[in-house]
């Protein structure tokens, strides 16, 4: 029971973004992704959802997906959010938020034609689930507001709020507490570790490092496409690579 | 909300049923009107599919012309050449055009929107050149006449206005319940951001494939319908002009709803009708054409009347264990 | 023998889409949209040539394609003003609502015969290959004009503003060029290449009011055809269309070659040869 990713590889031309990274997440832990601007780490996120092709393996409860389309992999499990959000911004918060349920809607393309009453009474049910989401997340006064009437920060928790509702046991999120408030971002963090909690696996990729280590199981630093430290989160944020990576060398004593 | 939800379904059908019966009254006061009544129709047959595939999923398509032609053609030569009963030939009809569509619909609707226009309008100009050639199948450039007329249908007017309307009361309703459907907000995720639908767990090829090859099929059913209403069935009869007309009509009518589509059709076919002159149509109409681009790319039955943007009178209270104070809201 | 004669008349033939592939290809390199209507230009073209007779028409023509182009780019000049974020696809709906409008104009003015202007008299023979003055003479005038053309865009100032807007117009226009007068005289350019074109078709193939959307869908096939497109590899594209309805209409059953230049359409752009940078415009 992982997802796991071997020797990941990626060019982009001349630059290797990412070189031969590997990383293991199992149910119920929160493995951070730190590393500076560039690094690769919104790159890694693309080859575990199949948005580009690596060389390299991943693996998801025993079975390879290398070859899996998109879609198929949300299918399995593995669902993200965007570090920029994408959705359509002029539908509601609530709609945005439903769209996470596709690949668990209980009736196909003919009873939606049809528009069988299962159908309707299934988005009743699925909306609740929404809600309740939103609400988790703080959004709830804005259910049903449009989608572009939000802050950044609120678009991401958004993002997060649909991840969660397609109900994954893998969860990528890509810098969802960037932007945020105080007290958002303490809700984040519970919405994130109750996720955890409740046995989802978790890969959070996150700039502030004393958030990330808090909430973390297992850092992971990732410099040039390379990974130069992992393991514990204070010894990663403490070893001498990651200091110099995000301070520079005159910091590293 | 279910009542909201029901109601946001059925008013477009319940408007285009209204629509129907006002057609069918004036029709029976003024015969003539009914001929004009069968064309909207027919037309809004055409559109609407599209208007599903392109308004809603962001995949233009300039050969709905073209797959009414299949289905013309193929009712023609099945029940003219061979003596099939226009009821089995139906199947054809409608499947032909249908397996086609489903068939070269991967390749095609990877494409940009402005390739794929440009690839569709090329497909039906293949298809035209395929009617013309084929002369001992399809007749050549005289094409096929003596089609019979539908039993029962083909004997009153007022019966081929009901059974077209009837299908385009259907296909409304689908479509309006397809929109109000979990895979409708998938199939609008695919038009605003194809990563994004794809990353939500929506199958992008296998969706649009599926509506390519549905609109193909009614399509086809509409050229079916054409083929036994006119009797006579020709390459020019629905011919790459009628293709980009339809587009035309989803546009100008409104591409994001549902009525968008039957009113484009609907001012289409009344301004054929009314515009004098058949040579200097084209400029007149045309020019409208484009006046109606510029100044309102939205069409008539714009986006402001969707559903979704008007905001619902339910609100949903905050979670309680708030903590902290919320500075933003915007 | 027959091959080859076949194979240089085509080509000869492919000037003409050559032209009109050139004129399509600078107008979409540079404002991101398919001027379908450019083969109308060329029928408008020819058209107006014929009925004002030689010499003076072939000018009249070329000037009468200008107009309608200019008239296209004023269109487009509007839709931009009016929303610089718009869908470009609506832009080429106009372009094809244009052609009906140029198609039924023409119709109306001068008929429906397919039309002749006076062509270059004489042939010769080298070697046993059968060729004619006319084909010649349309072919160094294509080749010439692309010349021209070629030089001024690589050494004269306009021809490096339009270079600039055709890569990136946002750019070009932060840098103080102004993209949309450039791209208006691209359209009048455009026009005029179109207008040349269309007076050489009505020299050989003649021109009717209905032939301007079929030249549009030749030079389109010809503009992509060679995968990328520049302006050179456009005109080339245009001579092999040519040359492949010539030999279509030689070895292929009566009629069949209409279906040439779709084909290629279809199955250039579904192999994605073409890079979807060209189409981009067309989706914000
Ligand atoms: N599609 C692409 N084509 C070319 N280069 C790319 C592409 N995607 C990313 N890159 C490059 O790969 C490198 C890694 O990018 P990536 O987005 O993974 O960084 P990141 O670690 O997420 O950074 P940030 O913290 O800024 O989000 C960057 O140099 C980026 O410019
Ligand atoms: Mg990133």
């Amino acid at each position: 029971m992982t997802l796991s990713a071997r020797d990941l590889s990626v060019r982009f031309g001349g630059l290797q973004a990412l070189a031969e990274v590997s990383l293991e997440v199992t149910p119920g832990r929160i493995l951070g992704l730190i590393g500076p601007n560039g690094a690769g780490k919104t790159t890694l996120f693309n080859c575990l959802t199949g948005v580009i092709q690596p060389k390299g393996t991943v693996v998801v409860d025993g079975v390879e997906i290398t070859q899996l389309r998109t879609d198929e992999r949300v299918r399995r499990g593995i669902s993200r959010t965007f570090q920029t959000p994408r959705l359509d911004m002029n539908r509601t918060v609530l709609d945005a938020v439903m769209l996470g349920y596709t690949p668990h809607l209980a009736q196909g393309r003919l009873a939606c034609f049809l528009g069988l009453p299962s159908v309707g009474r299934s988005e009743e049910h699925l909306r609740n689930g929404a809600i309740e989401k939103i609400r988790l997340l703080g959004l709830g006064g804005a259910a049903e507001d449009r989608a572009g009437s939000l802050s950044l920060g609120q678009l991401r928790l958004l993002e997060v709020a649909r991840a969660l509702v397609a109900g994954p046991r893998y969860l990528l999120l890509d810098e969802p507490a960037a932007g945020l408030d105080e007290s958002d971002r303490i809700r984040l963090a519970d919405a994130i570790k109750n996720a955890a909690a409740s046995g989802i696996g978790i890969v959070l990729i996150e700039h502030n490092v004393g958030f990330v280590s808090r909430l973390s199981h297992e850092l992971l630093a990732l410099v040039n496409g390379t990974v130069v430290a992992r393991g514990e989160p204070n010894s990663v944020v403490c070893s001498e690579k990651v200091v110099e990576a995000y301070l520079g060398p005159a910091y590293v004593h | 909300m279910t009542r909201s939800v029901r109601l946001s379904r059925i008013s477009p059908v319940l408007i285009i049923l209204g629509i129907a019966i006002t057609l069918a009254i004036a029709g029976e006061v003024r015969p003539s009107i009914y001929a004009t009544s069968v064309t909207i129709g027919f037309f809004s047959l055409l559109a609407l599919p599209l208007g599903l595939l392109y308004g809603q999923g962001g995949a233009i398509s300039l050969a709905q012309g073209g797959f009414a032609a299949v289905g013309a053609f193929t009712t023609a030569i099945l029940t003219v050449k061979f003596g099939w009963s226009p009821f089995a030939s139906l199947v054809v009809s409608v499947g032909l055009p249908a397996i086609l569509a489903f068939v070269i619909a991967r390749p095609l609707l990877r494409l940009p929107e402005l390739s794929l226009a440009l690839v569709t309008i090329s497909l039906v100009m293949i298809f035209k050149v395929v009617f013309e050639r084929a002369e001992r199948l399809t007749g050549g450039y005289n094409g096929i006449t003596g089609i019979a007329p539908l039993p029962i249908i083909g004997v009153e007017r007022s019966y081929a206005h009901w059974t077209v309307w009837t299908a385009v009361l259907i296909v409304a309703y689908c479509y309006a319940s397809y929109v109000e459907s979990g895979r409708g907000r998938a199939l609008n995720a695919i038009r605003v951001d194809r990563l994004l639908a794809e990353s939500t767990g929506t199958n992008v090829a296998l969706e649009l494939s599926s509506l390519f090859s549905l609109s193909a099929g009614i399509a086809g059913f509409a050229g079916w319908f054409y083929a036994h209403y006119i009797g006579f069935m020709a390459p020019d009869s629905l011919d790459p002009t009628l293709s980009a007309n339809i587009l035309f009509m989803v546009v100008l009518g409104g591409r994001k709803s549902v009525l968008g589509p039957i009113v484009g059709a609907s001012l289409f076919t009344l301004a054929s009708d009314l515009l004098p002159g058949t040579v200097t149509q084209g400029m007149i109409f045309g020019s409208l054409l484009i006046v109606i681009l510029v100044f309102f790319p939205d069409g008539i039955v714009s986006p402001g009347m969707m559903r979704w943007t008007r905001r619902r009178a339910t609100t949903i209270p905050e979670a309680k264990n708030t903590p902290g104070v919320r500075l933003e809201r915007a | 023998m027959a091959f080859v004669e076949f194979g240089l008349n085509g080509i000869f033939l492919g000037a003409v889409f050559g032209l009109l592939a050139l004129a399509i290809a600078v107008v979409w390199m540079t404002t991101d949209v398919v001027d379908v209507a450019t083969g109308s230009y060329a029928a408008a073209a020819g058209m107006v040539a014929v009925w004002a007779g030689p010499p003076w028409g072939a000018l009249l023509g070329i000037l009468a394609a200008t107009a309608l182009s200019g008239t296209m780019g004023v269109i487009f000049l509007i839709f931009r003003r009016l929303g610089a974020t718009r869908d470009t696809i609506l832009i080429v709906l106009c372009t094809i609502a244009y052609t009906f409008v140029i198609e039924s104009a023409l119709q109306s003015v001068f008929g429906t015969d397919n039309r002749f202007f006076p062509s270059v008299p004489g042939a010769f023979d080298v070697a046993g290959v059968f060729l004619t003055f006319q084909g010649v003479f349309a072919f160094l005038l294509a080749v010439v004009l692309l010349a021209g053309l070629l030089a001024a865009l690589r050494w004269s100032p306009a021809g490096l503003l339009m270079r600039a807007s055709a890569i990136s117009a946002k750019s070009a226009s932060l840098t103080g060029i102004p993209v949309r007068r450039v791209q208006f005289v691209v359209f009048l350019l455009g026009g005029a290449i179109a207008g040349v074109a269309g007076v050489l078709a009505s020299m050989s193939i003649g021109v009717s009011y209905s032939s301007g959307f079929a030249l549009s869908i030749v030079a389109f096939s010809g503009a992509v055809v060679l995968g990328r497109v520049t302006v050179s590899l456009a005109f080339t594209g245009g001579l092999l269309i040519g040359l492949a309805i010539a030999l279509g209409q030689a070895y292929l059953p009566q009629g069949w070659d209409a279906a040439t230049a779709p084909i290629l359409i279809v199955a250039v752009l579904c192999s994605g040869l073409v890079s979807r940078d060209m189409f981009h415009g067309a989706r914000p």
